[in-house]
């Protein structure tokens, strides 16, 4: 039973208005990560936590959370909790709240404190306040989540409930227990499998791939040779979304038509064509069939002209009116009462927890190499899952980063390389889903399978019988070794009632003397300002700058060897105490400063500076002596160290016709996506026209979805980037060395309770 | 005569052995020149060295083919050995000429001795400190992109760049050193060539000595041009060193923006060039049983060049490692502590304890006993001696 079905009686889902919500309570939430519609989430989050735009008003935002999310790197206050401990704590809040009954707040509880003020907070901002549960949690912290949401009148104005936009909602687990059973009990004598890979993530005791075999006629539509195609009879190649017409519902039900973006590279079919032919239609085109489809639905909805309507909907992106309405429900009455038999759940001594990983996700976008490749957003690690351990639990157990250790379940035991997190949860061990392909491919023999242990009752979480250390070690891809600011103002932070009083404070005046006059830039200053409050990590940017600007993947091992291509990371720094810290995401691509330490020292002005600002790339005239990199403080010029880019087996389709590929021994780095900034300005010329603001967008700011990155011209001083940099906590990084980078800051603020002292947090 | 090294050498002590005479002295070295057949040893020298040659020209093919990522390099340490061979090697090329300008200048007795060893070992050492950089670069193809000349992309080379400088330097330093050497050399190719008994071996040498005649005038003008050219590659081993210290000192990057990094870096030539030139000059005496000319006279003298770089070299230790202290940048505080006591204390350790074991071991004031061979570690009476 779900959690809807127990709340309403009714299968619902949620929609947030995290612009409203003054106070938003994570559970390991999801929300600006990875839930349906966590793009448009992030971007409402992060609108409301950017003091100098809002008048001095933020989000405060707390967490509770087994194991690291982007949302609880964000919170003001954050607490690594075990499952069980979760629960606890949410019965302790909905006591608190006066959603449950009071003896829940009589239980005993180590964040008692912390949990009454945070109740306390709630409590004076309700209707204005959210709780948010992931989708890994157990249905008793959603029950919980729904019951305090509803006490806090977060129904109707943070949170709306539509109607299920799936069209089948339901366990997808038991539907695929039945149908293993069935094929076990020989009842399935077709079957066929579009999308999805369950000989590789089927619960182990389904023991998929045996009953497959056992199917006389089965049919795989994959767009790779994946562990479920290679079982089947019949292989049909898919093609890619960007492929083929379809439609799909948005997490608010919005219907979108998609169009495709290029004929078919490889002779895929899509599912539509499938599904036609198996109804009789023996030359099926997915086009026909959608407008088909689509023909009828706006007969019957009375859309008027069927021409107009579907260019419209073409155009516009979206069909009108087809977002879900919301829906007034309220808890049903026993919902308490029904939950007050069920004991706190068990407490094993050590558990595991199978979340699906950041780039890979369940598995099925693990032969993107960009996301192989793509660090992740805590870990940084590339190429490799890892078993993720607290520092506190890596110490009792004498494991460090790196160790392999053998994990037995009940039921299963697996093999996995650990990697010592801070903010993860004691005595719990995170079990990235999604590695450990083992069909060819870049990912066939990365990383470990979790769903090797995953079994149909324990999803997200089961109890670890033993991990004991096999003695081996594993060679962890890593691109970022340090974990600290040491002491340099690389990340400046500082609380919302200072920054509403003394901003001054946070960050410290900026010096400009030199002994030499400044460049003057008359017409234009590119510049660029990242808000740090903003960044929620999420690697957008970075994937995104490796497509536009024709980045190469190194692969591990020159990862290993510290020479990962990426012009755009993203570090991630901790501050206090390594069990529960503090986080902080700063995005580095190149300062571009006016002063910049590369161009001085490299002998064959292969980089150099333009009359706009910015630091440039001659790559035809660099010897590679490397003595910019040296220079650089802060470490953005990539250099190919071998011939990465031809290396790269990819079609000529996949790399950017605007961007030239660099060679063997050539320096690259951030150009602000110059390529774009030069056809906007020959376009302008063209028109005899000046460049608006946000005509140029770089790739980073453009797939941001908090706008966290903002560029255009500093001379304007209308322009969004003026604007930020106009800030009182505007600063630059290293200004010490006098660079005068183009690249600002806005520095983290953090709302934090005055109720929770700082030990607390 | 075993080799006694000891600071106590009376003022009058003969540079060279009692029954050497300049007829003798001439026969004897040049009757080594001219031998018919290498003796075995150094048929084997030769062997080990092509050998290694060998080695150098498939690991240059190798560089060449696959780029220089078999260097190890990355970002952020974009340097590597590449770069330390060639401070290394321009440091022993500079150390050969300090020994033998500075001696020459300071009307040493004894320059000819040690200085054509000396010459030769910076004459093999300076292309070798030119090949690294070329071996160094991503595209090595390129390197005449450095020198300036009218080309077609109508770019100069940039001034601003240390690394523009140290080309320039080195390029000038290897040319002067030719001729320095060359202008050293000439007398000795003449009496080799008068006392040579074959007639290509005198052709051979004939072309090579110039036509020297050994005139009063020839030698005049030989002087004059030895002793301005001394004057020359005098500060001009001091430039050169002393920008490839700039290579660093110009950076931004911690532990390297140092303004002491030129004379350091000095220092450090001094030396490494004279330790090595102490140990082929060992090699050369022993192999060529040159006993009677080379004697403890001159390993006294380097001996004490030695301390004095050792000195220089401490106090630069010293400092550098008081800058970041006294200093408030946290970077160059953890770099420096990181070398110290981090991933490359080791290092660090046998370099210091090196270095004070040279100026300890030189320091120790010991009076030689006769035959006595000294080669342990100095006695329990130690003095320090006045430098003068």
């Amino acid at each position: 039973m779900t959690a809807a079905t127990h709340v309403y009686g009714q299968a619902v889902e949620k929609l947030f208005d995290l612009g409203k919500a003054d106070r938003i309570f994570g559970i390991e939430s999801d929300l600006t990560s990875a839930s349906p519609g966590s793009l448009a989430y992030a971007r409402q989050f992060a609108a409301a936590r950017r003091p100098t735009e809002t008048g001095g008003r933020m989000s405060r935002v707390y967490a509770i959370e087994s194991t690291p999310t982007l949302l609880g790197a964000k919170a003001d206050h954050r607490l690594a909790m075990r499952p069980d401990e979760i629960v606890a704590a949410l019965r302790c809040l909905a006591g608190l709240l006066g959603a449950g009954p009071g003896e829940w707040t009589q239980a005993e509880n180590a964040h008692a404190a912390w949990l009454k003020a945070a109740a306390d907070d709630l409590n004076q901002n309700k209707g204005r306040a959210l709780l948010h549960a992931g989708r890994e949690q157990a249905v008793e912290v959603h029950v919980l989540t729904d019951v305090i949401n509803h006490s806090l009148g977060a129904h109707g104005s943070t949170i709306n409930l539509i109607a299920p936009i799936e069209a089948m909602p339901g366990s997808k687990q038991q539907s695929i227990s039945e149908l293993a059973a069935d094929m076990a009990s020989g009842k399935v004598d077709t079957l066929i499998i579009i999308g999805p890979n369950p000989v590789y993530d089927a619960p182990p005791e389904l023991d998929f791939a045996a009953r497959l075999r056992g199917v006389p006629f089965s049919v795989s539509l994959a767009r790779y040779d994946d562990e479920t195609a290679v079982a089947c009879k019949w292989r049909v190649p898919a093609s890619h979304e960007y492929e083929s017409w379809s439609d799909a519902r948005a997490f608010d039900g919005t219907v979108t038509i998609l169009q495709p973006q290029a004929r078919p590279l490889y002779g895929g079919h899509s599912g539509h064509e499938i599904l036609a032919v198996l109804l009789g239609d023996s030359s099926p085109d997915s086009y026909k069939l959608l407008r088909d489809f689509w023909q009828q639905r706006a007969q019957e909805e009375n859309r008027g002209d069927f021409d107009d309507f579907w260019h419209k909907a073409l155009q516009v992106g979206i069909v009108a009116d087809t977002a879900a309405s919301p829906q007034s429900l309220t808890p049903k009455a026993d919902t308490i009462t029904q939950l007050q038999g069920t004991s706190a759940a068990a407490k094993p001594a050590l558990q595991a927890l199978f979340r699906a990983d950041e780039g890979n996700w369940d598995g099925r976008y693990a032969n993107n190499p960009w996301l192989l490749e793509m660090p992740r957003a805590f870990t940084r690690l590339t190429w490799d899952n890892a078993a993720l351990i607290a520092p506190g639990t890596a110490r009792r157990l004498g494991l460090k980063t790196g160790d392999v250790v053998e994990i037995a379940f009940a039921k299963a035991k697996l093999k996995a390389p650990v990697y010592v997190l801070p903010g993860q949860a004691a005595d719990c061990v995170t079990l990235p889903l999604g590695w450990g392909r083992t069909v060819s491919g870049l990912a066939s023999g990365a990383g470990f399978n979790a769903y090797a242990a995953r079994g149909a009752d324990t999803a997200w979480a089961d109890g670890i019988t033993s991990l004991t250390r096999t003695g081996e070690t594993f060679r962890l891809a890593t691109t970022q070794d340090q974990d600290r600011v040491l002491g340099r103002d690389l990340v400046l932070e500082g609380e919302l009632d200072q920054f509403n009083s003394d901003p001054g404070k946070i960050v410290p005046p900026k010096k400009t003397e030199s002994l030499y006059p400044p460049f003057q830039y008359p017409d234009r200053a590119w510049a660029m300002s990242i808000d740090l409050d903003s960044c929620i990590g999420c690697q957008a940017c970075v994937v995104a700058c490796q497509a536009e600007n024709n980045v190469p993947i190194v692969g591990k091992d020159q990862v290993l060897a510290g020479r990962a291509m990426h012009w755009l990371r993203i570090d991630r720094y901790y501050s206090g105490s390594a069990d529960t810290p503090d986080i902080a995401f700063e995005p580095m691509p190149c300062m571009h400063c006016e002063q910049a330490p590369c161009e001085v020292v490299c002998p064959v002005h292969a980089t150099v500076h333009d009359h706009e600002g910015l630091n440039l790339m001659v790559y035809n005239r660099c010897v590679g002596t490397r003595f910019c990199s040296n220079n650089c403080p802060y470490k953005v010029r990539r250099f190919n160290f071998y011939g990465y880019a031809n290396e790269n087996d990819r079609p000529a389709e996949s790399w950017n016709p605007e961007v030239t590929v660099r060679d063997r021994g050539v320096m690259e780095k951030c150009t602000y996506c110059i390529q774009r900034i030069r056809t906007t300005q020959i376009d302008a010329a063209k028109g005899d026209r000046k460049i608006g603001d946000g005509e140029v967008r770089t790739a980073c700011q453009q797939s941001c979805p908090t706008q966290a990155i903002v560029f255009g011209d500093r001379n304007d001083r209308d322009s969004a980037v003026a604007k930020r940099k106009a800030s009182p906590i505007d600063y630059v990084l290293l200004d010490e060395l006098n660079t005068r980078p183009r690249t600002s800051y806005t520095a983290l603020i953090r709302n934090r309770n005055p109720a929770i002292k700082n030990s607390e947090t | 005569m075993a080799i006694t090294l000891t600071n106590e050498l009376p003022p009058e002590a003969p540079v060279v052995a009692p029954d050497v005479s300049l007829t003798s002295l001439s026969e004897d070295v040049s009757g080594r020149v001219l031998i018919d057949r290498a003796p075995r040893w150094w048929w084997v020298g030769f062997g080990i060295s092509v050998a290694l040659f060998a080695i150098l020209i498939i690991q240059m093919a190798w560089l060449f083919i696959n780029g220089i990522g078999v260097w190890g390099v990355e970002i952020p340490v974009a340097w590597g050995f590449a770069i330390a061979e060639y401070v290394w090697w321009i440091a022993l090329a500079s150390g050969g000429t300090i020994v033998s300008a500075l001696f020459f200048l300071t009307r040493s007795p004894w320059p000819s001795a040690t200085n054509r060893i000396a010459e030769s070992m910076l004459l093999s050492a300076a292309p070798c400190a030119g090949l690294m950089p070329i071996m160094h670069l991503g595209r090595p193809g390129l390197f005449y992109w450095l020198f300036p000349y009218s080309n077609v992309m109508g770019v100069w080379p940039q001034m601003r760049s240390p690394l523009l400088w140290d080309f320039v330097c080195l390029l000038c330093y290897i040319l002067m050193s030719v001729m320095y050497y060359y202008a050293g050399i000439l007398p000795d190719l003449a009496t080799v060539r008068d006392l040579a008994k074959t007639r290509s071996k005198q052709i051979f040498y004939g072309i090579l000595a110039l036509g020297w005649r050994g005139s009063v005038a020839e030698w005049r003008n030989q002087r004059v041009v030895y002793a301005i050219m001394s004057a020359i590659m005098a500060p001009m081993v001091i430039s050169v060193h002393s920008v490839v210290g700039l290579d660093y000192a110009g950076g931004l990057t911690p532990g390297w923006h140092d303004t002491q990094f030129p004379p350091y870096f000095f220092f450090g030539a001094v030396i490494s060039g004279t330790a090595v030139i102490i140990m082929l000059t060992i090699l050369v005496r022993w192999g060529y049983s040159l006993q009677n000319v080379l004697t403890e006279y001159h390993f006294n003298a380097m001996a004490k060049v030695m301390l004095v770089g050792s000195l220089m070299l401490c106090y630069a230790y010293v400092w550098e490692a008081f800058g970041p202290l006294y200093g408030s940048d946290v970077a160059d505080k953890t770099e420096s502590y990181q070398r110290m006591f981090g991933f490359t204390a080791p290092l660090f350790l046998l370099c210091g304890g090196l270095l004070i074991a040279t100026v300890a071991r030189n320091g120790s004031r010991r009076r030689a006993r006769s035959g006595r061979r000294s080669t342990g570690w100095p006695g329990k009476r130690r003095k320090p001696i006045a430098i003068s």
